[in-house]
């Protein structure tokens, strides 16, 4: 036990030399734990095979399973009786306590044998369907495929009625490309259908009698362009044609406002106003809100993003104009922020740091007093603005931020010797304003 | 070349000292070790074993229902009526209830008509008594037929082998028939074929699923 270190040289030794004396020194401690590691690590790779073929057999019974439902799939959606309401569904069936989801999409082609339904002209007739079955369950590993079937359908004569015609519902995001998945209803008379969209982004609704049509696109946390969560768009069905409408659906993006700073706070009810091109009816909105950190939710993710200024009337953006020209002119908005569905970023639009000093007539400064500024001038607002700053210090002056336009200024209880009514054009430097009282 | 060895013996003397033996420690140690070793080779052997066989079990449970089940869909699908003279044509399905089936097939040459039963031994049989090749003026079958087993193992807790779906996929009130009226009203047939090859090795019994329409209910005219 003295040389233990010396363990295994010494077995080789002793094994080269055993002709000329014995040595017998038994098995070391070392040379024991090394045999127990090989041993440890052979039957863990023993274990993992094992394991590994009880999955193999418990996959390939799912999958034979899945196969037979993926059969009586495609029979079932063969044997209808009605072609034209053949649309995707979604089933759930157990079997030897699994639940097997078993989703069937359905696309048409079109006889101008375009790739997509939706991007067909508006004469072209369905040639056939195609029946996809995928089938999916539980202990499905993420990485292997999931049993698949499709047939394809000619649709039966009756289906040729030049007296009907077609829908095709395509929603794209604010990229222009397809979005898979989107619940599209079709509404009208007696009609109320529902279908997904495909990975074309085409919702396909065929064989409908002619007639006006309200296709509504649904998906929760999607938001239209316009801002609406629901669109609702008008389709109206000729007899023999196919109606394309277009919804630009995308995920809810947001983003952060902040307004004023700590030494010219801004009031916490000021509306912010946001602009890009494509909001209608005239490129900008106004979202009403209070605080002076505030979450702009629900906004559709234009790549060009979005221009964020304070306040709700016309004069407030930097770029506004009426007939006449634009109120502020040579000025331009800040940089325009895209909305995130994940990391909403954060914007400090820039506003009129104010230093509002209250004065007698005699030029004595009144403490305590708090100014009230109404939006004065012509240009229209989405909101009523008027907000009370805060309380004069010894000196009379009340500092804020305040959106850019024309503004009038007041003391409650007091009267003015003269009407203070100045406009705030965009620039970084304070605004001094000076209001006298009698 | 003795030096040598002499002094390596004095070296290795020096070094490990006379043959000693072995201290009481050294072997308990090597016991315990040995104990250790032994008990978790002989866990991993059951274990191996046992995986081995549950897995045998299983995949011969699913070897067995799936080639029942291809022969049953396919016979099933394949299913048609036959033409009579002067009266109505005979529906595709001849008798049903939960587990027996006996359909008109249109498989080979001439149709044959085919009946699935369970028997005492929970086995899956086939009796297929083959058209007569000159019946005349309409087909008629042989009354003798070939017998053969096309699954066993069903095991008797198993649900209905067969259920009778109309039109729109439900099941049509009478589950148990020979009487034309009903049988007309079959459109497809929901087959669960569950067996369990072996439950004493405990894998489990395998259950498929499947639903056959029968596309081809054409009539067969001689």
């Amino acid at each position: 036990m003295n040389c233990v270190g010396r363990g295994i040289g010494r077995l080789s030794r002793s094994a080269r030399l055993s002709t000329q004396f014995r040595e017998d020194a038994g098995v070391s401690l070392v040379e024991l734990v090394v045999a127990l590691t090989v041993a440890v690590v052979i039957m863990t790779g023993i274990a993992n095979g094992l394991v590994r073929a009880l999955w193999v057999s418990g996959d390939s019974k799912n999958r034979e399973v899945a196969t037979n439902l993926a059969a009586a799939a495609i029979d079932q959606a063969r044997a209808t009786t009605t072609y034209s309401t053949l649309l995707g569904t979604t089933t759930i069936q157990n079997v030897n306590g699994l639940d097997f989801t078993i989703l069937r999409t359905v696309t048409s082609y079109l006889s101008t044998g375009s790739t997509s339904p939706c991007d067909g002209s508006a004469s072209s007739f369905i040639k056939y369907k195609k029946i996809s079955i995928k089938i999916t369950w539980p202990t499905m590993p993420a990485t292997s495929d999931a049993v698949r079937a499709q047939t394809l359908l000619a649709p039966n004569v009756s289906s040729f009625d030049p007296s009907l015609g077609n829908v095709g519902a395509k929603v794209v995001n604010a990229l222009g490309a397809p979005v898979e998945g989107i619940m599209v209803t079709l509404v009208g008379g007696t009609t109320n259908l529902a279908q997904f969209t495909d990975s074309d982004g085409c919702a396909f609704f065929d064989s409908l009698p002619a007639a006006s049509y309200a296709a509504t696109a649904n998906t929760s946390g999607y938001v239209a362009s316009n801002g609406v969560n629901q669109p609702t768009v008008p389709a109206s069905v000729s007899a023999g044609a196919t109606t394309p409408i277009i919804f630009d659906y995308d995920k809810q993006g947001s983003f952060n406002v902040v307004l004023g700073d700590a030494t010219y706070p801004a009031p916490s009810s000021v509306p912010v106003g946001i602009g890009n091109p494509s909001l209608l009816p005239d490129g900008t909105q106004s979202v009403a809100g209070t605080g002076t950190s505030r979450l702009i939710s629900n906004s559709f993710p234009f790549p060009s993003g979005y221009s964020v200024w304070a306040g709700s009337c016309m004069d407030a953006d930097p770029e506004g104009k009426n007939a006449l020209g634009p109120y502020h002119p040579a000025s331009v908005r800040g940089a325009a922020i895209l909305a995130s569905a994940v990391n909403p970023p954060t914007v400090t639009p820039q506003m009129a740091k104010v230093r509002v000093v209250v004065l007698t007539s005699g030029g004595i400064p009144l403490t305590g007093v708090t100014p009230l500024v109404t939006h004065a001038g012509t240009a229209p607002c989405d909101y009523p603005e008027a907000f009370t700053l805060g309380a004069s210090d010894a000196s009379g002056q009340s500092l804020a931020s305040l959106p850019w336009g024309t503004w009038d200024f007041t003391v409650p209880g007091r009267t003015l010797t003269a009407a203070v009514t100045p406009t705030f054009h965009p620039v970084t430097s304070e605004i001094y304003v000076e209001v006298r009282v009698q | 070349m003795t030096s040598a060895v002499d002094r390596l013996r004095r070296r290795l003397r020096h070094c490990v000292g006379v043959d000693h033996g072995l201290t009481l420690i050294e072997m308990m140690v090597t016991l315990l070790l040995m104990g250790i070793v032994g008990t978790i080779m002989f866990a991993s052997v059951v274990s191996v074993t046992q995986t081995l066989t549950h897995s045998q079990a299983n995949s011969d449970s699913l070897d067995i229902a799936r080639i029942g089940m291809n022969r049953l869909a396919k016979t099933v699908r394949s299913g048609m009526s036959i033409q009579q003279n002067g009266s109505a044509d005979l529906p595709p399905l001849v008798e049903i209830s939960p587990n027996k089936l006996t359909v008109y097939a249109s498989l080979g040459t001439v149709p044959a008509m085919v009946t699935y039963s369970i028997d005492s031994n929970r086995q899956l049989v086939e009796n297929w008594y083959a058209g007569v090749a000159a019946s005349s003026p309409y087909w008629t079958f042989s009354s003798t037929s070939r017998t053969e087993v096309v699954a066993r193992q069903i095991p008797a807790s198993a649900a209905p082998l067969f259920t009778f779906l109309d039109t729109n996929g439900v099941p049509i009130a009478n589950q148990t028939s020979t009487n034309v009226a009903d049988l007309s009203l079959v459109h497809g047939v929901a087959i669960n074929l569950t067996i369990d090859s072996n439950p004493a090795k405990g894998g489990g019994p395998v259950t498929l699923a499947n639903t056959v329409t029968m596309p081809n209910q054409g009539i067969a005219k001689r």
